[in-house]
């Protein structure tokens, strides 16, 4: 089986091959043996070319939460769309993002405006300091999400962009 | 003995002292604002009353709201836990007017220490060394420029009425003096209510060494040595350990000595803390005294084997101390680190959110005191320090390696945490080699991130890819191929029935 997760900002694929009880995965160049105690829920145990891991998993919002050895990371497995590159072709779209959840205090575009990189489209407030949401590039404003008094999560789109 | 105490705060400190206070046999009532409702202090206690909205003023910090509701519940007694109103002598003197006992020092005792100037005059007083400096506050730019000069330059502006390091700026020039002036009464006015500055030299690379001490209200006080507080964040302290690599048992001892002094010189009742700095020619001067339990008030515990929550409560019960000098002794090595609900890779800026899944680690030396559980929402309103992980070791290498076994055992998912910044900071050179200056982590953690080693990243791709391949499986059909791995009669091979072996 084939998968693709997303991991920060990284999209990495993998594939999963099970022989005689044994799982071989690959990615990239990387080959690795994997076996794996069936009635481990959480933490997962899994013996990766005989070392031995305890991986700890929960899922939100269509996202996986994984832990491993103190560190953590948020996975997100996207759909392989065949033939289809991900950028889509002529029309390429931009999300922005809060960086962390708050409160949005101003919109400072509508949709259809032309914005420079770096104009500021958004400010949202958390804990009494405020964040500046910039543009990543040249672009038009295709659509926003969000209103003033609106409460954001970190990592949803609020404004998405189109280049033109 | 207090026969009903109200804790009057949330997390992970409230059930710290609920704990203690049911041990001790008393009735215990907690507190909460709304957003509290589902927390878990709340259910530790007895009974539980909401005080209001979560912003804290209308809440936690509610006087009136806390001073009803302790006479509702026929509360004798209020804890008031760190931070919110534990230092407020405000407060205190509400408590001691409406005849509840306050579980810490005497209101005059709290205007005396929340007073920088006023304190640091009564040490100099009772012969204890304080950092040279001021001993009034700012008159004008030109007063200041003057005492500058006569401290040498760099000085350190200070709020008289401060904390937390809000209202402090390091001048280096006597150009930048003005500005730093200017900015500095300005957060002081903003944080405090109160412009009061002063300035004393400014020390590089202290170490921040605090003394414990317990006092009865017969006037015995005990000291319970020291913890070495020196990696900081924002003056906000990550991790703390006792005892300190600085110090030789005769230091200990003398110093020791000096806190049980300043303590006597304040007329101090109750658990303090009293804190001193040392500079790198190992001078070291009295800095402030804080006047409630700690925060990082374990680790004194897991060496000496003193309960400090349960001796406040005695000491505001009205029994003497039970402890002498002689009797306090440390054993082995104890290291605690501060779980915060924030992201590291992001200036530490604040990480709410739900918590999709908690595991604590555990095994002996290993404590958490925690005020969070699968499912709790994390809010914006309050300081977001989730839980502390505190470890024991018979030498500080066997706590520090058990401190890094654990912090990779703590799992909270769903909510950016300092768990695998701490992981980092235990297992660097410079803090196996006890280089623990408030310094630590501009010099040595700067451009930190989260990704460890590609090992890490390849086992979360495995493991995601796994578990994928599990849960795919299981939709397809009744017998598939994830099936046969978990039934026994296929995996156990060759086995017989009825015979013995041989």
């Amino acid at each position: 089986m084939d998968f693709q997760f997303r991991i920060r900002g990284n999209i990495h694929r993998i594939s999963v091959e099970r022989k005689d009880g044994m799982y071989t995965v690959r990615h990239g160049d990387s080959e690795w043996t994997v076996e794996f105690n069936p009635s481990s829920e959480n933490p997962l145990t899994l013996r990766v070319n005989g070392k031995v891991h305890r991986v700890y998993m929960a899922e939100a919002e269509g996202r996986q939460y994984v832990s491993i050895m103190g560190k953590q990371f948020c996975v997100e497995r996207h759909e392989i769309r065949s033939g289809l590159s991900e950028a889509g072709g002529f029309g390429q779209a931009s999300t922005v993002c809060p960086p962390m959840p708050g409160m949005v205090v101003n919109v400072n575009v509508v949709e259809g405006d032309i914005v420079e990189k770096n104009q500021s489209l958004a400010v949202v407030e958390a804990m009494k300091m405020e964040n500046d949401l910039k543009s990543p590039m040249k672009g038009k404003v295709k659509k926003v999400h969000v209103s003033p008094g609106d409460l954001v999560d970190a990592g949803k789109p609020i404004i998405e962009l189109e280049a033109i | 003995m207090i026969r009903r105490l109200l804790v009057a705060n949330r997390g992970e400190i409230a059930i710290r002292v609920l704990r203690a206070a049911k041990e001790l046999g008393m009735m215990t009532v907690a507190v909460y604002s709304t957003s509290d409702r589902d927390s878990p202090h709340v259910e530790f206690a007895d009974d539980a009353v909401c005080v209001g909205e979560p912003a804290p003023l209308e809440s936690y910090l509610n006087i009136n709201k806390l001073i009803d509701t302790a006479k509702m519940v026929c509360a004798d007694a209020v804890h008031p836990g760190y931070g919110f109103l534990a230092e407020n002598p405000a407060f205190a003197r509400r408590c001691e007017s409406a005849r509840l006992t306050f579980v810490g020092p005497s209101s005059g005792t709290l205007s005396l220490v929340g007073d920088k100037l006023e304190s640091r005059k009564t040490m100099r007083k009772a012969g204890i060394p304080v950092i040279p400096g001021m001993y009034t506050r700012v008159k004008d730019v030109k007063h200041c420029a003057d005492e500058a000069r006569g401290l040498g330059f760099p000085v350190l502006v200070k709020a008289s009425l401060g904390g937390g390091g809000k209202g402090m700026r390091v001048v280096r020039r006597k150009e930048e003096l003005g500005d730093a002036l200017a900015s500095g009464r300005r957060e002081a006015k903003s944080a405090f209510g109160d412009e009061s500055v002063y300035i004393e030299r400014y020390i590089e690379r202290p170490r921040h060494i605090e003394f414990q001490i317990l006092g009865d209200r017969y006037g015995n006080i005990v000291h319970l040595f020291e913890r070495e507080c020196s990696i900081q964040r924002r003056h906000q302290k990550l991790v703390e350990e006792t005892p300190s690599v600085a110090l030789d048992s005769e230091l200990r001892r003398k110093i020791g000595q000096l806190a049980v002094k300043a303590a006597r010189s304040v007329g101090y009742t109750n658990a303090g803390t009293i804190e001193f700095l040392f500079d790198e020619e190992g001078h070291f001067y009295f800095l402030e005294v804080n006047a409630r339990i700690q925060v990082e008030h374990p680790i004194t515990e897991s060496t000496t084997g003193v309960d400090l929550v349960k001796q406040q409560l005695l000491i505001a019960s009205g029994e003497p101390l039970h402890l002498s000098q002689e009797d306090v002794s440390q054993r082995g090595h104890a290291i605690e680190c501060r779980i915060y609900a924030e992201d590291p890779e992001n200036q530490f800026l604040p990480s709410p959110g739900k918590i999709i899944y908690l595991h604590e680690p555990s095994g002996p030396g290993v404590r958490t005191d925690s005020g969070i559980r699968t499912g709790f929402e994390v809010t914006r309103f309050y300081d977001p320090i989730l839980s502390k992980l505190v470890v024991w070791g018979e030498d500080r290498e066997t706590a520090r390696r058990k401190g890094v076994l654990a912090l990779s055992d703590y799992v909270i998912l769903g909510i950016r945490t300092t768990v695998g910044f701490l992981l980092d900071v235990l297992q660097h050179p410079a803090f196996i080699e006890g280089k623990t200056h408030t310094d630590f982590i501009e010099r040595n953690m700067s451009g930190w991130s989260e990704s460890g080693t590609d090992e890490h990243l390849n086992v979360a791709l495995i493991a995601s890819a796994i578990d994928s391949c599990r849960k795919s499986s299981t939709r397809r059909g009744p017998v598939t191929v994830w099936e046969e791995t978990r039934n026994p009669w296929l995996t156990l091979g060759r086995w017989r029935t009825g015979h013995m072996r041989g």
